[in-house]
Order: structure tokens, then sequence, then C-alpha cells
């Protein structure tokens, strides 16, 4: 594929091209360990500050906002960044603790860590 | 031409990591689950900018001492290592998406490059690039001597 050097080109802003925000889902790996569930999700150019990670009902959603750079000469008074607003879902089952959901954010790469609910057990009395 | 790679992202929606345990562990014993790795090439976006070219490469979980750019004349090279992160033995994958290992991209610039003036940053998995156009190959005025 050729590229015009005048012309901005790539994926990153070719997904931009149309509106100023873009939306897109990040890749992810999920694993099962032994203390739970770990999701490491990919959100290039995200700042830590503005990473949400939101459990409503049984749905964990993770979003990030990104500005990435682009070329502005294209248009006449367009922004030399483009927004990217990542957000990534999943639905929890019932062993997962969504109180003690653990993350953090480090090179553009989302943590998280879903830990299993400890099982409780209740003995009840039997009366006579 | 330079390298540019669509990214075909896979349908959001909603997944349920533990009740589909079962179905993943018979994947992962047909390789299933490992089967969607993407590449690990990063995507690349350049233009020109003044008289020179930017760069922007999309680098997550790449740490700058990770990484090596070079430059020759007009061929930049971006060599890098993903750390890999996933399950320790007796951890169990359920989606591998992310790609890890070593990749390289070498791109063919349309000129060549002051390496001297190249200026490199990387910051949340972002790498920005200003690349300066080699004063021996900026377009000179040729003076028209009236004789």
């Amino acid at each position: 594929m050729n590229c015009d050097t005048q012309n901005d080109c790539g994926p990153v802003a070719e997904r931009a091209t149309e509106t100023d925000t873009k939306s897109t889902t990040p890749y992810c790996d999920v694993w099962e360990a032994e203390d739970g569930v770990h999701v490491v999700a990919e959100m290039p150019g995200v700042d830590p500050g503005s990473v949400e990670i939101t459990v409503e009902r049984d749905v964990l959603s993770i979003r990030g906002k990104a500005e990435l750079p682009r070329a502005a000469a294209r248009v006449e008074g367009r922004p030399a960044t483009v927004a990217i607003a990542y957000l990534r879902s999943f639905q929890l089952s019932d062993t997962a603790d969504s109180e003690a959901i653990q993350a953090s954010c480090k090179d553009g790469l989302v943590r998280l860590l879903v830990p299993r609910k400890q099982p409780s057990r209740r003995r009840i009395p039997v009366s006579a | 031409m330079y390298g540019i790679r669509r990214i075909h992202l896979p349908n959001p929606g909603t997944w349920n990591p533990f009740q589909e345990l079962e179905r993943f562990q018979a994947q992962i014993g047909r390789g299933g689950v490992a089967a969607s790795v993407k590449n690990a090439a990063p995507a690349i976006d350049v233009w020109s900018e003044g008289e020179g070219l930017r760069l922007s490469a999309l680098l997550p979980g790449v740490k700058p001492e990770d990484l090596e750019i070079t430059i020759e004349g007009d061929e930049l090279t971006i060599r890098g290592t993903v750390a890999t992160s996933g399950p320790r033995d007796g951890d169990r994958w359920l989606r591998r998406e992310r790609a890890s290992g070593t990749f390289a991209r070498t791109l063919q610039l349309p000129f060549a490059i002051d390496a001297d003036g190249v200026k490199a940053r990387v910051a949340n998995g972002v790498l920005e690039m200003d690349l300066p156009r080699s004063a021996a190959e900026k377009p000179r005025r040729i003076p028209i001597q009236n004789i």
C-alpha cells in the first residue's frame, strides 16, 4: 500500500477521519489463576487518571481516554490530536468478588485482578 | 512505501470468564485460545510535517529500555520486546488476544533523515518521533546569474 506523505495515513488516524472521537475495543488477555481472574487490556496513550472501571449489575466495564497525535494539515483547523475512547466489557459470574477488584495502569496497559468470592458456609441450627 | 497494518478488532459484546471456563478449557486443549494472538509488530502512522516527518507507533506494554530505534539514510527500523504477561504454571488462559515477544519493523522513508536531529519519546505506550529531513536532501534554490 502506498502512502501519500502529504496526508495522514495509517491505522490510528484512519479510524478518526470522520469524527474527533473514535471508540475502540482494546485487545485483552484473560487468564484464571489461583487468586482469581486476571485481565490485561491494551490501551495505548491512555493516562492512568482517565481510566474508569465500573461494575454495574454483573457487567465489568473498563474505559479509558487517550489523545493520539495525527497530521493536522489535511483539514484546515483540525486538531493535531485525535481522541480515542477505549471500552471493553465482561460479564462477571456469581463467583466473582466485584467488591475486591484490583486495578493498575502503566505503559498503556490496564491490569485487573477479579478475585473469587470466598465460599461462605453457615451452619443452620436445627431446633428440636 | 510504508508498512501500514489495519487493526481488526474483535466484537466487543460481553463475555463471561467464569461460566464459560469449561468451553475455554476445551479450546486450550486444541490450542484454540492461543490461535487468536495477533502479530507483535506495532501499528505505525507516518506523516509529513514541515520539512520532515512525524511518526506515531502504538506500543502498549513496551518499556523504553526494551526499544531500539536505528536510522540509516532513509531507512528507519524499530525493534522491541513486548513482555509476556500471562498464566504461570497451573493457571489457564481464558482469552489471549495480545501479542508478545520481539518485533522489528523497517520503514522506507521518502527521504534521508538527519539522525542527529531525531527526537523520540515514549509515554503511556505510545512512541512519538520527529524525523527531520537531512540537510543534504533539502530542496536548494539555485541562484541564476545574470550574464
